[in-house]
């Protein structure tokens, strides 16, 4: 199976990559989300640049409460990264389930959400954990939250031209966050994905955030869901509230196919939700 | 000559054919080229149903590096298939055969274009116009046999291309000596072999001017007998080779690519290279059976069967491919491995605009026996029996006489079979005779456990009536004692490890040590028909004709002749068709038997059902090598889970909208039991060679109810309709109250 | 456009459509057929080959993206003649049977064994559920892993 026909070059600078790509290009890092569109003819650019090589897009630091992963990490990197697993458990673990080994070598965090598959992992912890995605074009820089940036069925906020330098999480040391997902069987695609991510004072849920993925035709962020939990000591009365408050969150952006319909993901979510609430605070 | 001491047959001969597989040397059909080669692609239809009115080939064949674009006119004979010759090699117009001109599933060639390159070729495919005339089309088995569906074929006017009953006893008998009577409906759906290899192959006029194709089947001499016949050749104008298999599972037994690609080389006189990938592979070949059963089953209070009622309705798809043979074995095997009196059962192969419906592992028995081992474990449940107990009380036993009217072949071992399961698994024999334990509750309060039991049959060698055959030809060397021992032989080794079984039997057979024999394997140009690697038949069939050949080599090496040459045919004993009215009939002349006891763990809040351990207990007569045959029960189990729990085909007006890896899902590494029990029997069957028995298929055939049985077990619901996945699992579950959150 | 790389061991240079993947380039320029082609998107692991050390899967990659790189395919994995403890152990325990992952298998499993001597059973299922096998059930290819894991870890 061969991709169409395309220009290909190899840019060692942000500047020069976005120089480079043309009316109809597009950026390739690992290329494990975008080759198998381009395979399929989903996707048919008549230029691909290669920025896998641009340090600046690769680092992953973590300074003053915030942790910065490049553009041009690859999943394993990032679910390996000691960093991520101290200041973000639930994207290291988000990370560490995409595809198989071969793929998360391969495959980068900015590629991924670029691509926004729906039934992908990373996303889903991006939003419960407040990411923010920095994207820079030839006329500057500019940041959107990862609710906004995930639009819908693999449509972002990213424009053409634009290139994905990183993604930055405020360093959540301080709360317990958590990605759980009911992965398809084999391919182990999140028929439904939740994370969460809670600040608890005493016993007491001072703050959360929730996100369903999977189940939705993007990540959707579930403020319902949260609002049920805050003030609560997450106790089963609670969680109930949540998981009904989670279904009407997600209502308008449910999908689904045949073995898998929208009303058993939409059911799911609310399992997850108390599975994700559950591991975060084991 | 017998196995002793100092024999191979029983040892675990390392598969001769494994350094070429692990370094990467071995050759599969799309790793072989040809210097000046050409490539084709082939132009589907791209209706359901409907008649090709004209085919408009000129821009394609204006396309520089064109070489040619052959159509329904460029074939000598327009038809082929296994066992009915009903479908066109290329759909079109022109032919004077009725009905040529018609596509009647997405499946159809149309037509097949020659270029200098794979891309030219894909250009060219693309340039084609096809002119159809749309069809009324049919995609469900029971709205085809209606009288106002359309007919699908000029000479089968209800589209049902088989059509079986039987008949015996006295059914209101049967019914009045019940104590209790269940009913089911079991549905299964369409399954993908999945084989890792795509289609592929290669074409080319050999130096005896012999069109030769080299490609991955399961008959060599059956696909030269279709090749030939389309071609209008004499037999030795037609060659096939079988270089490396990638795997087969039945869904290499029917046409691929062969007769089109030997057409090209025949017409062109140059070699021509064909290769699939995933996609064309899962839309161009045919699939198992959907199959739908009603069944109606009556028992005793002691829990002796009294009467049983089926009806099976199959899905043969837009050609029969081996639907009436599979709907045969269905038809057999729906009643189980049980005796009962009084029997009625009606049987459907039905012809609708699906893709075809054919072979794969276990033939039509998974689907019979998820609807009669679903019977049997409802009957135990409604009479508080231990679902082994019920089915020792009625199973077929050496002697018993069949659905058919006729005994089972000599050598039954279905009693010793489920008890050995049994023991194996977590039944204890007490007082009031066989007892399931039950597992450990987990801990995890959405956790349910449960375990599940479930037995069958099968044939070894073809049925009702064909006339089976296996080839063997032996040649002996050297001068004082036999220092080589070339063995001929057409079977395919798909990946079972054949080759090697076959050069241990040649070796037991001559009383000569292994290293001493060399096999000239799966080429017509050297073997005579030894039959398909199928219906669990090759090692039973070769093995007799192996030792047919030794034998009479031997005679010949005593007679002084060097080297001594001699070959064999072998001819099990003859069966026969179903009676049409009764069903009466031997259909076939040895069987294999199997039971399985699996754990499954439920997740009641999900419906998710995690297969924990497989106890297989598989009557195999003989073993001839131990980790080969373990390999095979192993790895049938994991494709049955597969089946059972996750593998889904999604077709839509005949049209399959899963065709990737990445959206048929089939078990991987982390999917898979993480114990399976191989429990090995060897009951010899009488006319088995060393007394094996065929053993390839049997481990699939129970899986799919033992896990049925084990989700009742732990939760108390059915589940029957295949695949069981977590939302049909979660639906049963929320009906019956369980598990909501 | 011209692609440069090392392919075991042995440097090579083609001139090259930019669209042609890393597992045509493989099979196709250098007739390297061992590395196979099972499902064109990156699922089945039949194309798992190792590029600078880490295991790729050559269907979802490239050639020029692999430019520069440092790459094994199967038949590089034997050292001097001999053959890799995990070919010997996939033929030792049958750890297969048609043999179209086999290939992949063993690369993803020689890369797994060198950097996790020691691993569980369950690390390496965990590990090789990218690489589809339809024929074995995986407990053969468990076995086998397992086998050069433990030697490993005696050995380190």
């Amino acid at each position: 199976m061969w991709p169409q026909q395309f220009d290909y070059q190899r840019a060692d600078s942000v500047e020069s990559a976005l120089a480079a790509i043309g009316d109809n290009g597009k950026f390739i890092a690992g290329g494990h989300s975008l080759l198998p569109a381009m395979k399929l003819r989903l996707s048919t650019p008549d230029q691909l640049v290669d920025i896998s090589r641009i340090d600046a897009l690769r680092g992953i630091t973590n300074g003053n409460g915030n942790l910065s992963i490049g553009g041009a990490a690859t999943h394993a990197e990032i679910a390996a990264s000691a960093a991520v697993g101290a200041a973000c458990p639930a994207l290291a673990q988000a990370c560490g389930m995409v595809g198989d080994q071969a793929v998360r070598n391969f495959g980068t965090l900015g590629g991924n959400i670029a691509h926004a598959d729906p039934a992908s992992d990373p996303p889903t912890a991006l939003v419960a954990c407040g990411a923010t995605i920095h994207i820079q074009g030839v006329d500057g820089s500019r940041s959107v939250s990862a609710q906004d940036f995930f639009v819908d069925l693999f449509e972002t906020d990213l424009q053409d031209g634009e290139l994905i330098t990183s993604i930055s999480l405020p360093d959540c040391s301080d709360c317990q966050c958590a990605y759980v997902k009911l992965p398809h069987p084999a391919s182990r695609y999140a028929i439904v994905g939740v994370a969460v991510c809670l600040k608890m004072d005493g016993d007491t849920c001072a703050q959360a955030d929730v996100a369903v993925g999977g189940a939705t035709v993007k990540a959707v962020k579930c403020a319902g869901a949260a609002a049920a939990l805050v003030g609560s000591s997450l106790d089963d009365a609670a969680l109930s509230a949540a998981a009904a408050a989670l279904s009407d969150d997600i209502g308008d952006w449910l999908t689904g196919d045949v073995a898998y319909p929208e009303a058993y993901r939409s059911a799911m979510a609310g399992v997850f939700l108390k599975r994700a609430i559950s591991a975060a605070s084991g | 000559m017998s196995a002793e001491a100092g024999s191979v047959i029983g040892e675990s001969i390392k598969r001769i054919d494994a350094r070429g597989k692990v370094t990467g040397e071995t050759r599969y059909p799309g790793d072989i080229d040809i210097e000046g080669q050409l490539w084709m692609r082939i132009k589907f239809s791209e209706r359901a149903h409907a008649r090709v009115v004209a085919v408009d080939v000129a821009a394609a064949e204006a396309l520089p590096g064109v070489v040619r674009v052959f159509t329904s006119l460029d074939v000598p004979v327009n038809e082929y298939g296994l066992v009915i010759k009903d479908q066109p090699v290329l759909c079109g117009p022109g032919g004077d055969k009725a009905g040529t001109d018609v596509v009647r599933c997405y499946m159809d060639m149309v037509a097949v274009a020659v270029a200098e390159t794979d891309t030219i070729a894909k250009q060219a495919i693309a340039l084609i116009q096809v002119h159809y005339e749309d069809l009324p089309a049919v995609f469900d088995a029971e709205e085809a046999m209606l009288a106002s569906a359309p007919q699908l074929h000029p000479d089968c006017a209800d589209n049902q291309v088989a059509r079986y009953r039987i008949r015996r006893g006295d059914m209101a008998a049967g019914w009045r000596a019940a104590d209790v009577v269940v009913e089911g409906m079991y549905e299964t759906t369409w399954q993908e072999h999945a084989y890792l290899q795509p289609e592929a192959g290669l074409g080319y006029i050999d130096e005896a001017n012999r069109v030769t194709v080299v490609v991955a089947g399961q008959w060599t001499h059956e696909d030269q007998e279709q090749i030939y016949h389309a071609l209008d050749l004499p037999p030795g104008q037609v060659r096939v080779i079988y270089p490396a298999i990638g795997g087969a599972f039945g869904g290499r037994e029917d046409m691929s690519v062969q007769i089109v690609l030997a057409l090209a080389a025949w017409k062109l006189r140059r070699p021509v290279k064909i290769q699939w990938n995933r996609e064309e592979s899962i839309r161009y070949h045919h699939k198992r059976h959907p199959i739908k059963v009603r069944a109606k089953w009556g028992a005793t209070g002691e829990g002796l069967l009294t009467a049983m009622e089926c009806e099976v309705i199959g899905d043969a798809g837009a050609y029969n491919y081996t639907s009436n043979k599979v709907l045969g074995n269905a038809h057999l095997t729906v009643s189980g491995a049980y005796e009962v009196e009084n029997i009625h059962i009606d049987t459907y192969a039905v012809y609708t605009n699906n893709i075809p419906s054919g072979a794969f592992r276990g033939f039509g028995a998974p689907q019979a026996l998820l609807a009669a081992e679903g019977q049997m474990n409802r009957l135990a449940a409604a009479l508080n029996m231990d679902p082994l107990e019920i089915r020792l009380k009625n199973s077929i036993r050496e002697g018993s006489i069949g659905s058919v009217g006729t005994p089972f072949p000599p050598g039954v071992s279905m009693p010793q079979v489920f008890a050995a399961c049994g023991a194996e698994s977590w039944w204890r024999q007490g007082e009031a005779g066989w007892q399931l334990q039950a597992p450990v509750a987990p801990s995890d309060s959405s956790k349910r456990r449960g375990r599940g039991l479930a037995g069958g049959f099968k044939n070894v060698g073809f049925s009702f009536g064909f006339p089976e055959h296996c080839w063997a030809g032996i040649e002996l060397q050297g001068s004082a004692e036999i220092e080589r021992v070339i063995l001929y032989h057409a079977g395919a080794d798909v990946g079972q490890g054949a080759h090697t079984v076959l050069m241990q039997m040649a070796a037991d057979a001559l009383g000569v040590p292994f290293e001493r024999v060399q096999l000239v394997a799966s080429d017509t140009a050297t073997s005579g028909s030894s039959g398909s690697a199928s219906a669990s038949r090759l090692s039973f069939m070769s093995g007799n004709a192996i030792r047919g050949a030794a034998e009479l080599a031997l005679r010949k090496w005593q007679d002084e002749e060097r080297p001594a040459k001699a070959d064999f045919m072998y001819h099990p004993p003859e069966t026969t068709p179903f009676d049409p009215q009764t069903g009466y009939a031997e259909p076939n002349f040895a069987y294999g038997y199997v039971a399985e006891a699996v754990e499954v763990e439920v997740d009641i809040e999900t419906g998710q059902v995690q297969l924990l351990e497989v106890v297989c207990a598989n009557d195999v007569g003989k073993v001839i090598n131990r980790q080969q045959l373990e390999g095979q029960i192993e790895g049938a189990i994991v494709q049955a889970q597969g089946y059972a729990l996750m593998e889904y085909l999604v077709s839509r007006d005949g049209r399959i909208l899963n065709p990737y890896l990445s959206t048929y899902l089939i078990p991987t590494s982390l999917d898979v039991p993480p114990r399976v029990k191989s429990v090995v029997l060897e009951y010899p069957d009488p006319i088995g060679p060393w007394g094996a028995r065929g053993m390839a298929e049997m481990p699939f055939l129970p899986l799919a109810p033992a896990i049925a049985a084990a989700i009742y077990a732990a939760t108390g619901v059915w589940i029957d309709s295949q695949p069981f996945t977590a939302q049909k699992v979660v639906a049963a579950l929320r009906a019956a109250g369980i598990g909501e959150v | 456009m011209n692609v440069s790389m090392t392919i075991n061991g042995e440097a090579v240079s083609r001139e090259v459509e930019a669209r042609t993947l890393l597992v045509h380039f493989i099979r196709e320029d250098l007739d390297l057929t061992g590395t196979k082609i099972g499902c064109d998107t990156s699922q089945c692991g039949a194309c798992t080959i190792h590029v600078n050390g880490k295991i790729a899967k050559a269907c979802t990659l490239l050639a020029a993206q692999a430019d520069g790189a440092d790459i094994t395919t199967i038949e590089g994995l034997a050292e001097n003649g001999e053959h890799h403890p995990m070919q010997t152990a996939f033929w030792e325990n049958h750890g297969l049977q048609c043999g179209y992952c086999t290939p992949g298998m063993i690369m993803a499993s020689a890369a797994f064994v060198r950097d996790n001597p020691g691993a569980s059973e369950d690390d390496i299922r965990h590990y090789l559920e990218g690489n589809i096998c339809r024929c074995t059930g995986y407990h053969n290819i468990v076995k086998a892993v397992k086998q050069v894991a433990d030697a490993a870890a005696g050995g380190a």
